[in-house]
């Protein structure tokens, strides 16, 4: 039988029953509060300190919009597939969002002087690529990637928060968008997973503010727990920055060179 | 010693008598009941000031009961699900007069415990639409909320008032603290003892 070794990742319910063993709390009285803040802490990482990027595949609504996920946050890179390669889109705040109730797009489709759509197999313009993040798509690795560059203003999109769509002028030739964004990491259906490291910055997040709001307890303590979690915070900063070995030997031989040495 | 009502109200008789209670004792067993549940209140209320007084969260699992199968109702003016509390409860600050709410064969995967009252205002946050199931005491019923598909009927685990005890019921209470409940029941009793009875039917206090 082989070594047993613990998960790489957590669940949110980990850091809520590990606070609750901290003081003692064996009945779930405040197991919703604490699944609060914890949900809280959790955002808050994945905003500041956590690289939490994901990919996401976006079908195109008729009127050429699609629907950002749930836990979306801001985005990344948008692109498109053409002919298997992937092409980065470029923003314009200028294009006008179309009506949701409506299944037409706000502006027209780019055609050319044959009335073909502008957009398709034979239009792409080698540019600057872009690396995408690694992701897995139907349980397949799909390795990094380079979307070529986008700025010609052909097919442009344009985030509207309050509907919570990206407006594009244009309709992918598969219909699908690729959206890699920031996510605020948590999933409605409980499945959230948190990595191992951050657990402590976690755990210290909801002891603080289970004590943040509670007037009886001394302000001196809830200093004390602010200032625990900001330490637990800057470790977790500190590890994500960390280089490995290969990183630094990389970084040495591209800045090095060897002479005779006199 | 197991401790019932019917032993409570023995032991107090002989001691109040000294011996051998008499045929008609001075204290009817419906008056040491009453005052077995005073009592045993008190200690609760005392055992949970000391639980708080060394910081720790939990009172002794032998204040608690557990109820099996309790079914679950639902009250359709208002659509919501509930069971009937299974005793008076016990009612602590924190709701700390009720353990846990769980399905019968999922001990350890218990409903949030909530106060009345608090779902208006998780409405709308991020933890409600995890969907947990939640459990809140509302007048005698327990309403339950999000609970899982299929479960029928639940384990109840709380503090449990004694009055609707039955006199050979088992009375919830660690066995440390029985000599210093006896002893409870025995005083509060004593101002009965001490005090002439009045036989006359009149508006005068003997």
């Amino acid at each position: 039988m082989g070594k047993e070794h613990t998960s790489g990742y957590v669940s949110l319910n980990y850091i809520v029953n590990l606070v609750l063993m901290d003081i003692n709390e064996n009945t779930s009285v405040k197991r919703k509060k604490a699944l609060q803040y914890a949900i809280l802490g959790l955002t808050r990482l994945n905003l500041y300190t956590l690289d939490s990027v994901r990919t996401a595949y976006l079908t195109q609504n008729d009127n050429f919009t699609v629907d950002v996920p749930n836990d979306y946050i801001d985005y990344t890179k948008v692109g498109v597939i053409v002919d298997g390669q992937l092409i980065t889109l470029s923003l314009n705040p200028d294009i006008p969002f179309p009506d949701k109730n409506k299944c037409t797009p706000a502006s027209p489709m780019s055609k050319d002087e044959n009335g073909f759509n502008l957009f398709g197999s034979d239009y792409y313009f080698p540019d600057f690529g872009y690396s995408y993040l690694d992701y897995y798509r139907n349980g397949q690795y799909v390795g990094e990637q380079y979307g070529l560059g986008g700025g010609l203003g052909l097919f442009e999109f344009r985030y509207n928060p309050e509907d919570r769509q990206i407006a594009f002028t244009d309709k992918a030739s598969n219909g699908e968008i690729i959206l890699e964004y920031k996510s605020s990491g948590i999933n409605k259906d409980g499945s959230s997973i948190i990595p191992r490291e951050a657990v402590e910055p976690l755990r210290r997040w909801v002891h603080w503010q289970l004590d943040e709001y509670n007037d009886k307890i001394a302000q001196s303590a809830k200093t004390r727990r602010e200032r625990l979690f900001l330490e637990a915070e800057a470790d977790l900063r500190h590890f994500n920055f960390i280089f490995t070995i290969d990183e630094y030997m990389d970084n040495k031989y591209s800045v090095s060179k060897q002479t005779i040495s006199r | 010693m197991s401790l019932t009502k019917a032993k409570i109200a023995a032991l107090i008789s002989e001691i109040k008598h000294g011996g051998d209670a008499p045929s008609k004792p001075k204290f009817h067993y419906t008056i040491i009941y009453a005052m077995a549940e005073v009592a045993r209140n008190q200690i609760i209320d005392i055992a949970y000031k000391e639980m708080r007084k060394d910081g720790a969260n939990s009172l002794p699992g032998e204040f608690y009961k557990a109820y099996k199968n309790v079914e679950v109702k639902e009250d359709c003016d208002t659509d919501r699900k509930y069971v009937d509390l299974p005793s008076r409860i016990i009612t602590l600050p924190h709701n700390k007069g009720l353990l846990s709410v769980s399905p019968m064969k999922e001990v350890s995967n218990t409903f949030n415990i909530m106060d009345a009252g608090s779902d208006s205002i998780f409405a709308g946050l991020d933890a409600d639409s995890f969907a947990e199931p939640e459990v809140y005491i509302e007048d005698e019923r327990l309403y339950v909320r999000d609970i899982p598909v299929g479960v029928t009927s639940l384990l109840v685990r709380m503090i449990p008032a004694i009055d609707d005890f039955k006199s050979d019921d088992i009375i919830p209470i660690p066995a440390v603290l029985e000599a210093e409940y006896i002893t409870m029941i025995s005083k509060l009793l004593d101002e009965e003892k001490e005090t002439p009875q009045d036989h006359y039917n009149d508006s005068n206090a003997n």
